[in-house]
């Protein structure tokens, strides 16, 4: 439970917001499969951020691979768009690439419990890949109750699959596979987090 | 499974939710950390019946060891430092027999979160051989600029030497294979071979820190 609240303590911070923006913009933009986006893009993002603190995913965002990424991200939000059921390959597809995605970019600011199990990640896999899915689940957790919202509260689905929030979405992905493209997205975060706490 | 159940299930999952951020927005993830004294309890050795107390005993587990991590990269390609006349690493290690350094940039909570246990590090063994070089690797662009560092430095009361890695360059180096964590410290001893090296901001990560620091320069 402190791990999940450690995860959703970090919401509020620049680092975790370069990982839950893509995260909500995906769910408004997935408008039949919203849940299924959420959870997969949690799972990849889990995935990636421990293979990562693992050594097991050394791929540097560079070079060759910084218009892969930014193609990946832009990949990411029309497969979401094009998902017609919640149990279609594009929704899994779209949650899990740009899981994967955030996952690989993310460069997180580090807590206590955090620390613990990125320390821990050598020696005692299968448990540090655990907490590291109950610390995300806290950090993605405003993009899963978006997902869930219309579920739990019937009268939002109208205002959620309006075509406009959809463009909302759309535009956020599209800003954020144009800014990876130029290697200007956690600056964009930095600014954002910075014009929020001045203010 | 009725529809009617899967809303519950889904109102449930959101109320929940939202209390969760509730929480941690109004601090309720304050909990306290380990502790760090071992602690048995025995049955306490009474004749009378009816004292039915136990003792609580500390026992000190001996200390294992402070293993040898590796040995220490060096700083390069640094924009300057703050706070010291020093111009590198190696001049700094050279005057101490202990040298923590801390990866951190002043944008980061969890970077602040541990300036206060630093603070008492450095007021309690700064002159004893040990020193505490914090590497300013910025995550943002406004991070970046040296004025905000200055400014920052001040307001947080980051006394100890600062080497400034704007291009993160050194923040990389040291930290290998594609990842990169905020914060992170070390422990360098004379010998230049690391001694301690954690990530993030726990209080018992940072008590560690205290008692590893202090054995080193027992052991000098």
């Amino acid at each position: 439970m402190a791990t999940f609240l450690e995860g959703v303590g970090s919401i509020g911070v620049a680092c975790t917001l370069a990982a839950l923006v893509p995260a909500a913009a995906l769910v408004l933009v997935a408008r039949k499969a919203r849940l299924t986006v959420a959870l997969w893009y949690l799972v990849g993002a889990t995935l990636l951020t421990w293979a990562r603190a693992g050594g097991h995913w050394q791929v540097e965002l560079s070079g060759a691979m910084v218009p892969v990424a930014a193609a990946l991200a832009a990949g990411a939000f029309v497969l979401a768009w094009w998902a017609r059921k919640p149990a279609s390959l594009a929704a899994t597809g779209s949650g899990v690439v740009a899981g994967a995605l955030a996952g690989w970019l993310w460069r997180p600011c580090v807590g206590r419990r955090l620390g613990d199990i990125l320390d821990d990640v050598d020696t005692e896999a299968a448990r540090t890949l655990g907490l590291m899915l109950v610390y995300m689940a806290g950090a993605l957790l405003p993009a899963v109750l978006l997902a869930v919202l219309p579920h739990a509260v019937p009268a939002t689905r109208r205002l959620l699959d309006r075509l406009l929030v959809a463009a909302v979405g759309a535009t956020v992905g599209a800003a954020y596979a144009a800014t990876l493209a130029t290697g200007r997205y956690d600056d964009i975060v930095g600014e954002l987090y910075r014009i929020a706490t001045d203010s | 499974m009725s529809l009617s159940f899967v809303r519950y299930l889904a109102l449930g999952v959101l109320v929940a939710g939202v209390a969760a951020i509730a929480w941690t927005t109004l601090g309720g993830d304050e909990a306290g950390d380990v502790a760090v004294t071992t602690t048995t309890t025995v049955p306490d050795a009474t004749d009378d019946p009816d004292v039915t107390a136990s003792t609580v005993v500390a026992t000190t587990v001996p200390p294992e060891p402070i293993e040898v991590l590796g040995t220490a990269d060096t700083l390069t390609n640094l924009d300057g430092w703050l706070n010291t006349d020093a111009t590198s690493l190696e001049e700094i290690r050279a005057a101490n027999q202990l040298t923590v350094v801390q990866f951190w940039t002043f944008g980061c909570r969890n970077c602040k979160n541990t300036l206060d246990a630093l603070g008492r590090l450095y007021t309690d063994f700064r002159g004893q051989g040990m020193e505490i070089v914090g590497v300013h690797s910025p995550e943002f662009s406004y991070e970046a600029d040296v004025d905000n560092i200055i400014e920052a430095a001040a307001g947080l009361g980051v006394v100890w030497p600062i080497a400034l890695d704007t291009d993160k360059r050194n923040f990389h180096r040291w930290q290998e294979g594609n990842i990169g964590y905020w914060p992170r410290v070390y422990v360098i001893d004379g010998d230049n071979q690391i001694r301690f090296d954690r990530k993030g901001d726990g209080r018992a990560t940072y008590e560690q820190l205290y008692e590893t620091v202090e054995r080193l320069l027992a052991e000098v």
